[in-house]
C-alpha cells in the first residue's frame, strides 16, 4: 500500500496543474498506509515536532497537507475521494468545492442504504459544517485548497470516509497527537462512526471495494455538478 | 504603497479566518499575482497574491484572525 505522503504529493501536483489550464475535472480514490495528516495550521502548534516523532514511533506517521482543517487519521479502512477541478472567472465559493465530494459520497452511501447528510459533528476530529454525518456521527471528513493564478484558478477538494476503521482508534491518533503538540483539544470518539458500523453486517464481501464502486458507478453526479 | 487587502470576495461565508503563513519575509521583493500569504476558512485553505510588485510589509502576524476587507499587509515601490 502506498503512503499516504505520495498521494496528497499527486494531488497538489494535479492542483498546480489545473491551475496554469484547463483541464477536465477529475476525481482520485485512494487509500494509505497508516498516517496522521495534518494542516499547515497544526505545525505551529508549540511542541510540534515532538508530537510528529511519538506519533510516528507509534505507527502513525506525520504528513501535512495543504488543504484546510486540522489533523485526521487514515490507514487502511478509510477511503479518500479527491477532485480535483479549474475554474476560470469568479471563484468558486467554499460551498462549491465541498459539494464536490459531499453530494458523491452522500449519493453512494444512498446506493447502500445509508442516509449521510452534511453538518458539523462536535467532539469529532477536523470537525466542520462540511462533515458528511449519519444519524449526527462524523463519517467523511472534508477539507480544500482553492488557488488563483491569473485569470482563474483550480480547486482540491477531498474526502477521507472511514469504512472499516475503529473510529475510537482514530480518535486516539489524533487526541494523542494533539495532547503532545501542546493543544487543549478534546474529542469524543462517540461524535464519530464507520460505514462498517451503519450496516451492521448487511453487505458481504468487500465494504471497502462496495462503497468505493458505489461511487464511481455514479456518473450522473459529475453531469449534475459541472454546471455549478 | 498598495495596501494588501483580503478580498471581500475570498470566501462566500461570514465567518473569520485565520491568517497562517506568509510565503515571504518582510522586507522581501514580490512579484504582482505572486502567492505571498495563506489563510484558512472553514477548512478550505486558500491564497492571497500580491497585488502590485515592490517591497512586502507585514502588518499582522501568522495565527492572527482576519476578516474579509482587512488591511494585513502592503506592498512598497521599490
Amino acid at each position: 500500500m502506498t503512503a499516504a505522503s505520495e498521494h496528497l504529493a499527486r494531488e497538489q501536483q494535479l492542483l498546480d496543474e489545473y491551475a496554469a489550464g484547463d483541464h477536465p475535472r477529475k476525481r482520485l480514490v485512494w487509500e494509505s498506509e497508516r498516517a496522521l495528516v495534518v494542516s499547515q495550521l497544526d505545525a505551529h502548534l508549540p511542541r510540534f515536532m515532538d508530537a510528529m516523532r511519538a506519533s510516528a514511533a507509534e505507527g502513525w506517521p506525520v504528513t501535512l497537507r495543504k488543504t484546510g482543517g486540522s489533523a485526521v487519521a487514515i490507514g487502511p479502512g478509510v477511503v479518500n475521494f479527491s477532485v480535483v477541478d479549474s475554474w476560470r472567472g469568479t471563484q468558486p465559493t467554499l460551498a462549491y468545492g465541498f459539494d464536490l465530494v459531499c453530494t458523491p459520497v452522500i449519493r453512494a452511501l444512498a446506493h447502500l442504504g445509508v442516509t449521510g447528510t452534511t453538518g458539523a459533528a462536535p467532539g469529532a476530529f477536523c470537525d466542520g459544517k462540511y462533515n458528511v454525518l449519519v444519524d449526527g456521527r462524523k463519517i467523511a471528513g472534508t477539507a480544500q485548497r482553492c488557488t488563483r493564478r491569473g485569470p482563474g484558478g483550480a480547486l482540491l477538494a477531498q474526502a477521507m470516509l472511514i469504512v472499516d476503521a475503529d473510529p475510537a482508534e482514530l480518535t486516539s491518533a489524533v487526541a494523542r497527537f494533539y495532547e503532545r503538540a501542546g493543544s487543549d483539544r478534546t474529542f469524543d470518539a462517540r461524535a464519530v462512526t464507520s460505514l462498517a458500523r451503519c450496516l451492521a453486517g448487511q453487505v458481504t464481501g468487500s465494504l471497502r471495494e462496495t462503497f468505493v464502486n458505489a461511487l464511481t458507478s455514479e456518473d450522473s453526479v459529475w453531469e449534475a455538478l459541472s454546471g455549478a | 504603497m498598495t495596501e494588501i487587502v483580503v478580498p471581500e470576495n475570498l470566501w462566500d461565508s461570514d465567518d473569520e479566518g485565520v491568517l497562517f503563513n506568509w510565503v515571504y519575509p518582510d522586507g522581501a521583493a514580490v512579484e504582482q499575482g505572486a502567492l505571498i500569504a495563506e489563510i484558512t476558512v472553514e477548512k478550505a485553505q486558500l491564497e492571497l497574491t500580491a497585488p502590485a510588485s515592490g517591497r512586502l510589509r507585514i502588518l499582522v502576524q501568522p495565527e492572527a484572525i482576519i476578516k474579509k476587507g482587512q488591511v494585513i499587509g502592503a506592498i512598497e515601490p521599490v
